[in-house]
Parts: C-alpha cells; structure tokens; sequence
C-alpha cells in the first residue's frame, strides 16, 4: 500500500517536473521570442525614423496586417487585394495583408487574437468590440501623435465631436469610418392603411398621438398587428417626447434632463416609467401582439403583417429601404423629434493594436483608406468594369454574378467617399453630413464610464432586468404589479452601489469638462 | 399456424416500418425545407411537399462552386490523416497503458487520465500553435490539436486490456518483439474496436470548424463546416442584431433564412451519412464484442 502511494507520488512528480521543464522551455523561447521582437521593432523604429519627409521612396518595405468583419467573406478577395497593394505600395510603399473575418466569428476570433498577444497593426472595432473596452484591457494603443504627424488629411476631415466621442482618458484611440451621426425618433405605417384610415400624420406629435389610428386599425384589421413591438426597442425615445438626454454607455436608465444647467443624474424618472405605463395600456387594449414577449418582430414584419413600428433612425431614404422588410409594402414616416446626436457613439472605427510592428505605417495607410476615393471604393467595392460598372457620373452599378460585394461600405473608411449605388439621392451625402454637424448634440456624450470598479453589481442587475424587460417593454407584465416587485430585486442586485459609482465618475467628468465647479 | 405466424410477422414489420419512419421523415423534411422558396416559408411554415420549390438556398451557398470544392477537399485530406494517425497514435497509447507487465502503467494511465480533466484554455492554446509552433494557416493546425483524445484512449485500453497477456507472453516465447506483437497480434484482435474508434475520430474530424476559425484566414485551407458555419453564423448574428444592421446598411432580405439552414444540414451530413453505412457492420461488433467481454 504504502509503495503504491509512493509510486503515485513519484509519478506526480515527475509529471510535475516535466511540465516544469516545459514551462521552462517556453519561458526560454518566449524571451528569445521577445528579443526578436525587440530586436526586429528596432529595426523598425530605425527604418520609421527616417520616412518624416512623407516621401514613399524613402520608406522601407512593411507588410501592415488589417482586421475586420465581413457579413459574408469574398471569393476574389486576393484579387482585390493585389489591386489594393498596388496603390498601397505606389504610394507609401507598403503592402497590406487584408484578413476579414466572418462578422458572426469577429468578436471571439478578435478577443482571442488580443489575448495571445499576437502581432498585427489594424483592427475594426465598433459597436460589437467596444474602443473603450479594449483601451481598459490594453489591447489598442493611443494614436494622437501618430494622427497629428502621419494622417494631417484625415484629422482634419473627421469633426471634433467624433475624436471627442473616440477618446478614452483625453487620447484618441479610433478613427471613425465617417457615417451618418444622428438619430430621429417616429414611425414607419404602412401606407395601405394610412390611406384607408385616411391617417392626417401632420396631428401625430407625440408618441401617445398614435392611439386613435391604432385602434382602428384593432378593429378593423384583424389579421394586422396594431404596433410592432416586440421587447426590442421603445425603451428611451428621449424619455417620452425629448425632455431628456441619455446618458450613454450605462444602462439606459440614467438622464438628465434638457433643460437643466445642473446636470442632475435622474434615475428612472417618472417619464420613463410612463413608457412601460403605455405599454401596458397599449397591451391590454391588444394593439401589441399577445405573445410579443416571446415572438420574434421579424418573423411578422416580412408578412407585412405590422401596421406602425417604431424606429429611431429615421434617416433620408429610410422609407425604400424598409419597404423590403416589410413584406414589400409601402411604408410612410412620421417624425416625433429633430435630430439629435448621443456626440459620437463610436459605432465603427478603426483602432491600432498595442503589439502592431508599425504603427506609424499603419497610420499612414488608414490616412490614405480615408482620403483616396479610389483606394475606398477598391475595397467597397471591388475593381472597376470585373466587379461592378461605372453608370453616369458617381454612380455604379454591381455585376450581376460579381465575386466581390462586400456590401459593408461602413466597415472600411468614411462612406462619404463612396460611389453611389441606384436609388440613393445624388446629393445623400451632403445630407447626411448636414445632419451630421445640424443634430442637436448630447452635451454629456463623451462621457465613458469605467464599470470595473462595479462589474459584479452590473451582472447582477442586468440578470433582474433580463428577467423582466420584454415582459415590462412589452407591457405584457403590468407594469404597477410588476415595478414594485422589480425595484425590490434591483436594489437586492446592487442598485444602490451602481447608482454610487456612476454618480462619482459623472460629477468627475462634469468638472473634467468644465461644465460644473 | 400459418396465419398466427403472418401476424406476428405483420405487426414486427409494421414496428419497423414505423421506426424507419420517424428516422427517414425528419431527413426528408430537411431536404424539403432547403428546397422550399424562402417567402413561402415564412407563410406556411415546413412542408413535406413544398409549395413554391425554389433552389436559392443553393444557389446562394453554392455561390462559387471552387470555393466549396476546395472546402470539400481540405476536409477530405484532413479527415484521412487525422483518422488515420489518430487511430495508430490512439492504439499504440492504449497499449502501451494496457499492458499490465508495464511498470508505470498506473501513472501514465494517470496521465492520460489527468488531461481529461484540464486543459489550457483557448488562449494558451492559441498562444501555442501560432507563436510557438508557426501553425497558423497549415493543415496541421487542424489536425495536431484533436488527434488525440484521452476519452478514445480510455475506450481502446479497456478493450485492449481484455486480451490476455498469455496471448502476448507466448508470442514472445516464439521470439517475436515488442513492434512485431503491436501490429502483427494485438492490432488485428482489436479490428472492432479500431472500427469504432476510427468512425468516432473520422467524425470529430469532419464536424471540426472551431480551431479553423481560429488558425485559418488562407481562404484555400477553409475546410467545409467552418465555410457553412460561417454562413450560419453571419446569417444568425444580422438577424439577431438587427437593430445595428439596419442602421448600417446590410440589406437582410438578400440572405435565405430557415432553407439555407437545413440546405446547410445537408451539405454538410450528406457525405457522412453515404460513409456510415460503410463502417456500421464494423461499428455493430465492436459495440457488442465489447459488451459481451464485459
């Protein structure tokens, strides 16, 4: 017995020793690693020093590696690629290794990537690999002195309020791929209904406003939801009717009002809460779907059975682009609000890994992607006359069987300097870049909040909110039954030591801004 | 007697029939969905026999046949080697841990054993085959990772251990050695259990997708089921998200949805399911020499 044991123990040890020397070998390649890195980044800050004169010819040959999603990846990516190179190459003697990834994949295979460490110099980050989150891991580097030194074109192209909206502790850590920057609330009806109900939309001015339609439509439709909503959105239209701003990158339930010079934080003020109040009244009267709570809105929208939807983004164009998803019909747009802007939400970006071998090419190479039209069109859209055809003046047209189409125009640079596709306004940009500097601005929406401090408390709460927020947006669950109950769970789950930290790091950052002694 | 005979056999039949039934019926029903027009779909939900036949989810997956072909291709060789050097890495470990004159058997059985439970991580891993090994974009990244598996091990030393050592002992006394006895004695007493293995292993690797997500960006080297989980995934994640995916512009109606899914299903099955048949003589004895031994 007791050899046994000794035999057990030995084995363990010499497991344990071989691991070691394992660990120990890694340890060793992982330092000689280092030192070729080191030794190899030498190299480069000594071949980066010298192209300050800008000129191409002076530069030493870098291959710059690039990141980012794809909805659906290119058969003729090489091909574009080796076009992509040669401007590239011409022009900053670079070439680029373009690495899409599959949008569904993007953000696991990216995490992972950053995690290992792995060297590589641009990376798409957005709404789905949030800027702010990898600056707090470290993953992507600050880029000001590059920006000022290697992209002069592109600084001065972007808005403040965009480098603002990409600053993490007062440095710009993305450079925005430039596109339509603000919001309006209202709703999109299907027109066969308007017209039958003889719908006046010029008497619809508030969110509540809609009522009379929808209840004719309740009456007399029956096979026609009233009003999609299905737990997805409706949840701050400004809270109800534009008295508040939100207050980004928490959890939507924070406000502070319009017109206040103070700033207070407001926590679910009594105007949100009406929205789940009207919920339930529109649920009970049966304008929402029964069984909304659980449904999908999609499977119903592309039946065209959904009469009035709420949306925030009631851009120039919208009412083409919907009609599609719904079911083909023709739909009209009501607009609640003008348009306003969160500042800039950081939607889709370029970022600089901490580990790239050559930042400053890389700035140089982003600079370019944002300033030479045909350099971006090359990647939207693939190579002239194989891909897609030139019609008349900025218009193009795609090939029918056309092995590059990305469709993704935002995942690479500003969409201002796209070619236009059929059935968008000739002047959509300057429209969109009206909106753009026009919206009225969140004047608190640069403000990053720091959740590590509070990351246990914001699971909890989330779980109770997951609990119960389909049922509440839905107004499935009534809401003067359910609030009480919800609010007890809440402040159980860590609501007051949220509250807390926010409120420290907001007071913080009004006085950062000066918006408040 | 004849007719009590007739009936007894009657309702066996009808059993059978009925069995086969619900294993077939849900294999046509795929078939079906993935040739059924997307719209219609949406209408009037799965049919057998669909109401507008439409071949989108096809031509939509089979978008550029070379890219498939290759896919198909890449999963091929993967599948050959990996089973193949799999199965002899996997037989020859059993073995060794099966052998009950081996001194350390207990502790490299514990080894072996010990991996089971513990694993690196994905990030580790990660860090392994693309900074230590210079993996990335190589067939072997899919290969090396699954080919082995402790739990196969684990199956072939059970199976391998019933062998009596006497067999083993009396080979050596007729002068055989150590490489001799592996392949010439023990090997082809455990055909059944080689079989078996060898299916499970061949499986593993063809359903493989997640460490070609990770390791392979060269669109050459993209085996099949990471192409249609791809599809499946961005299909999934634009539908799911479609908030932000109407604000950016991706038209979602140019995707087939639910056909696309099951044109996906057979796509990727149907060569396994024209294989089975091939190995399931095997698989039945290995399954049950195993448990009569036992």
């Amino acid at each position: 017995m007791k050899k046994k044991l000794f035999g057990v123990l030995a084995s363990v040890l010499l497991v344990a020793s071989v691991l070691s020397g394992c660990g120990g070998n890694n340890n060793g390649g992982n330092s000689n690693a280092g030192k070729g890195a080191e030794g190899s980044g030498g190299a480069e800050t000594a071949q980066s020093a010298a192209p300050e004169s800008g000129n191409a010819g002076e530069l030493k040959p870098v291959e710059l590696t690039w990141y980012y999603p794809l909805s659906q990846l290119q058969a003729d990516q090489e091909k574009v690629q080796e076009e992509v190179n040669k401007i590239v190459k011409a022009k900053i003697n670079a070439t680029v290794k373009l690495m899409p990834v599959a949008i569904g994949d993007y953000v696991q295979k990216m995490n992972t990537v950053l995690a290992a460490g792995e060297k590589f110099d641009i990376l798409w980050t957005g709404y789905m690999l949030k800027p702010e989150e990898l600056v707090r891991k470290g993953a992507i580097q600050p880029m000001d002195a590059l920006l000022d030194e290697y992209a002069p074109e592109l600084k001065a192209d972007v808005p403040q309020v965009m480098w603002d909206g990409l600053s993490v502790d007062g440095e710009i850590y993305g450079i925005p791929n430039q596109q339509i920057n603000g919001s309006r609330y209202g709703f999109i009806i299907q027109k066969r209904f308007a017209d039958k109900y003889n719908l006046d939309t010029a008497s619809i001015k508030k969110i509540a406003d809609i009522e009379p339609f929808l209840a004719q439509i309740k009456q007399n439709e029956p096979d026609i939801i009233p009003f999609g909503l299905f737990g997805t959105s409706f949840i701050n239209p400004q809270s109800h009717d534009d008295k508040y701003w939100v207050v980004p990158g928490l959890d939507d339930h924070f406000y502070i009002k319009t017109d206040d010079p103070a700033y207070t934080l407001q926590r679910y003020p009594e105007e949100e809460l009406d929205n789940f109040r009207l919920a339930s009244k529109w649920y009970k009267e049966g304008y929402i779907y029964k069984d909304a709570a659980t449904e999908k809105m999609n499977d119903y929208l592309v039946k065209g059975q959904i009469a009035v939807d709420f949306n925030v983004t009631l851009k120039p164009g919208v009412e083409a682009e919907v009609k599609a998803k719904n079911g083909g019909n023709e739909v009209i747009t009501v607009p609640l609000s003008d348009w306003f802007s969160n500042g800039y939400s950081a939607t889709t970006n370029q970022s600089i890994s901490r580990t790239a071998p050559n930042p400053e090419r890389a700035m140089m190479f982003l600079n370019l992607v944002n300033t030479d039209k045909e350099l971006y069109n090359l990647l939207c859209n693939g190579i002239a006359g194989e891909h897609y055809d030139k019609t008349n003046g900025d218009y193009i047209k795609a090939k029918a069987d056309s092995r590059y189409l990305p469709n993704m125009d935002w995942v690479f640079g500003s969409v201002f300097n796209s070619y236009l596709k059929e059935g968008q306004p000739e002047n959509v940009w300057e429209e969109t870049k009206k909106i753009n500097s026009d919206s009225e601005v969140n004047p608190v929406g640069a403000f990053k909040f720091n959740s590590e401090p509070v990351n246990t408390e914001i699971a909890n709460l989330n779980a109770v909110w997951g609990e119960y927020k389909r049922g509440l947006v839905t107004g499935t669950l009534d809401f003067e039954e359910t609030w009480p109950a919800l609010y007890g769970k809440l402040k159980e789950a860590g609501e007051e030591k949220y509250v807390a930290e926010v409120t420290k790091q907001f007071e913080q950052f009004l006085k950062d801004k000066g918006l408040k002694k | 007697m004849g007719k009590k005979f007739e009936f007894s056999k009657l309702f066996i039949n009808l059993l059978f029939t009925v069995l086969s039934l619900v294993v077939v019926l849900p294999f046509l029903l795929v078939i079906a969905v993935s040739l059924t027009d997307e719209k219609s779909l949406n209408e009037n939900g799965y049919q057998f026999i669909p109401t507008t036949f439409s071949l989108d989810a096809y031509r939509y997956l089979l978008d550029a046949p070379d890219i498939l072909l290759r896919a198909y291709g890449v999963t091929f060789t993967v599948t050959i080697i990996g089973a193949l050097v799999g199965l002899l890495l996997t037989a020859m470990t059993a073995y060794v841990i099966s052998r009950q004159d081996y001194r350390y058997n207990r502790a490299t059985t514990f080894y072996v054993f010990f991996t089971m439970l513990f694993s690196g991580g994905l990030v580790p891993s990660y860090i392994l085959i693309t900074q230590y090994l210079h993996l990335k974009d190589s067939l072997l990244a899919l290969i090396l990772p699954i080919l082995l598996s402790p739990f196969n091990i684990m199956v072939m030393k059970g199976f391998m251990s019933k062998i009596p050592l006497e067999i083993i002992e009396s080979a050596k006394i007729d002068g055989a050695r150590e490489f001799r006895i592996f392949f010439r004695i023990i090997l082809p007493l455990s055909t059944p259990a080689l079989a078996t293995l060898g299916l499970l292993i061949s499986f593993t690797y063809w359903n493989e997708w997640f460490n070609a997500m990770l390791y392979i960006d060269d669109p050459n080297k993209v085996p099949l089921q990471l192409l249609l989980v791809r599809t499946l995934n961005s299909i999934e994640f634009l539908t799911t998200n479609s908030e932000f995916t109407g604000q950016l512009g991706i038209d979602l109606s140019s995707f087939p949805n639910s056909s696309a899914r099951m044109a996906i299903a057979v796509l990727a099955g149907g060569p396994m399911l024209v294989i089975f048949p091939f190995f399931q003589r095997f698989f039945v004895k290995g399954l049950t020499v195993g448990s009569l031994k036992g």
